[in-house]
């Protein structure tokens, strides 16, 4: 056995600072998030949404050769505020954010994770890290997939300076679906100790308020109702993000969600993401400082 | 300078909720394998946690290396190896992702990461069957994983919390070896925290005994248990309550075992001729005479009920 093994030498080498060990757990969670088949079908489908969107792109520019094809910027806000994207981006956040602190919390990992150089924050944002990036995968990289495959035939015809625009606003609309959802699925994962149960929880809420939303303006006239949708409110602010530079497909307009500005939508998103913030550090304070 | 104690703790005290976990304790660690002994509830996981800069004090001060726990828990951290007692693994990672990983979040770079797990899972025993899950591991597999996450980074303190709970003989065996090894050829400080008395009777020099949250006994284990009342055991063969007669005669008390007899000599410093004598006198044969060493089970007991007995007359 390893007792007469005598390979066994001390190290004395450096420590790398902080960010090291944060990438070090973020780098080790996103290998697990990317595991399940279920997981990366469903990433597949949005990443075919996409690839069929630059390939309507390309019969319509080949078709409108002659004239020219204008389709603006919308494209990018109906894209990442379409029905069918928004139900699979649930599906993945509930899928890979179920787990992230849910299993260590079963398995005891905690045990490990606070024995070594990290603090609760190193910790949460490690896990944070995991499902935006994770996320970020989902919204920003197939949004400038899109954006690169408009530019690359010729879909609309504008300056780099606008180009750049609608890239920024890409990014800034994907920073506001993932940050808050990466919250709450965060606060989710850390209130049980069985897997599946935060997804569960958070396809509940996240249909169950847009939902209720939805009845509650349409049958109870009820305008604020939209306001609890967390698909409505990332929708509207994502809006916000864009220049408006209309196109010829009518499709592919920017969409009003709501009629409301955008501080108080922005006030409750951000109060949603604080919440969920806090939540994560008050079940994880028994490990760190508070128990 | 003088050398610096592995373990200080001032005065510590804490308070979960109106109960006290630990209680003005105050002790110093030099340093080899110490024992950390208690019953449950009597406030060793509260100093580990404590230690490791996990829980802060109600009151009081505890440092490792001279570094205070409560200032620089991450610095203590990377010098500390922490073996849980509970399982602990991330399923889905096989042993190397999860030892190199543990090496990383102390801040190894990753090869030397990489590098030093596959040299302490061979150091520990684990040989192919690294590559699998940990979820499909035998528990004595799960608790030597755990035991090389906490070694990855060759700390210079090791804290082990119940290392051979649910290990059957042979892989508590290879436990106890691994630790003696680490301990007495490695040069890595071990408190070993438990209440299997055997195990730290064969693994650790020092003992430190806790009992509701108070220090007990500290000291080395050869003194605690050398130092009894001066008492002997001795082992005849003949008539025993002759000898016994003889023996009081000579200022003797005798308590008889199984097959010895437990001397207390009464007065004084004992003379052991005059346990002879008495066979001599008795007409019966000395088989075996030796200063009675107690065993750590019996150690602990009466340390314990000495230690409530005092609390009780307070």
């Amino acid at each position: 056995m390893g007792l007469v093994d005598t390979s066994y030498q001390p190290w004395n080498g450096d420590f790398l600072g902080r960010g090291h060990r944060i990438a070090a757990l973020a780098r080790s969670g996103l290998k697990l998030a990317f595991v399940g088949i279920f997981t990366r079908l469903t990433l597949l489908m949005i990443y075919a949404i996409v690839t069929s969107l630059i390939g309507f792109l390309y019969l319509a520019t080949s078709i409108n050769m002659s004239r020219g094809l204008s389709i603006g910027n919308g494209l990018y806000s109906w894209y990442l505020n379409s029905g069918p994207y928004g139900m699979l981006l649930m599906l993945l956040t509930a899928m890979v954010g179920s787990r992230l602190i849910s299993r260590d919390l079963k398995y005891n990992a905690t045990a490990m994770y606070f024995s070594k150089a990290i603090t609760t924050l190193d910790y949460v944002t490690g896990k944070f890290s995991v499902i935006a990036t994770f996320l970020a995968s989902a919204t920003f990289v197939p949004s400038v997939a899109l954006w690169i495959g408009v530019y690359a035939m010729g879909a609309d015809p504008c300056g780099w300076g606008e180009r750049l625009r609608d890239l920024a606003a890409i990014a800034a609309h994907s920073a506001i679906i993932i940050i808050p959802t990466s919250a709450i699925i965060l606060a989710l994962s850390s209130m049980s100790r069985t897997a599946y149960l935060p997804g569960v929880l958070y396809t509940f809420l996240y249909l169950g308020s847009h939902i209720t939303g939805g009845i509650l303006e349409d049958r109870a006239s009820r305008p604020w109702a939209k306001l609890i949708s967390l698909q409505n409110l990332t929708s509207h602010l994502g809006n916000f993000c864009y220049k408006e530079r209309p196109g010829l497909v009518p499709q592919f307009q920017i969409e009003t969600v709501m009629t409301y500005g955008w501080q108080g939508p922005a006030a409750i998103l951000a109060a949603v993401t604080i919440a969920s913030f806090a939540v994560v550090f008050w079940r994880l304070r028994k490990f760190e400082g508070n128990e | 300078m003088p050398a610096l104690n592995v373990i200080e703790v001032l005065n510590l005290r804490k308070r979960y909720r109106g109960v006290t976990a630990v209680d003005a304790l105050t002790l110093s660690v030099k340093g080899g394998a110490v024992g950390l002994l208690g019953p449950n509830g009597a406030g060793k996981s509260t100093l580990v946690k404590i230690l490791l800069g996990l829980v802060p004090p109600t009151s009081g001060t505890a440092s490792i290396f001279g570094l205070d726990c409560r200032r620089f828990p991450l610095q203590i951290r990377q010098q500390v190896g922490y073996m849980p007692e509970n399982e602990s693994f991330i399923p889905g990672l096989d042993a190397v992702a999860y030892v190199a990983l543990a090496g990383r979040l102390v801040g190894m770079r990753s090869n030397d990461a990489m590098q030093r797990t596959h040299m302490v899972l061979n150091y520990v025993g684990l040989d192919e069957q690294r590559y699998r899950p940990i979820e499909t591991y035998s528990t004595g597999m799960k608790q030597k994983v755990k035991f090389a996450q906490a070694l990855v980074h060759h700390p210079k303190l090791l804290l082990l919390d119940e290392p051979t709970s649910g290990l059957d003989p042979r892989g508590r065996t290879e436990m106890i070896e691994l630790i003696r090894d680490v301990s007495r050829n490695k040069g890595i400080h071990v408190m070993l925290s438990t209440h299997i008395l055997p195990d730290v009777e064969a693994t650790c020099i020092d003992v430190v005994i806790m009992d509701r949250g108070k220090l007990v006994r500290q000291g080395p284990l050869a003194d605690l248990k050398g130092a009894d009342d001066g008492s002997f055991e001795v082992r005849i063969k003949g008539e025993r309550a002759a000898f016994v007669t003889k023996l009081e005669a000579a200022g003797w008390q005798a308590a008889p075992g199984e097959e010895e007899l437990r001397l207390t000599f009464s007065g004084g410093a004992p003379d052991t001729s005059s346990i002879l004598r008495a066979a001599v006198a008795a007409g019966v044969q000395v088989r075996h005479l030796a200063r009675s060493h107690s065993s750590l089970e019996t150690l602990f007991s009466q340390l314990l009920s000495e230690s409530r007995r005092g609390d009780g007359a307070r």
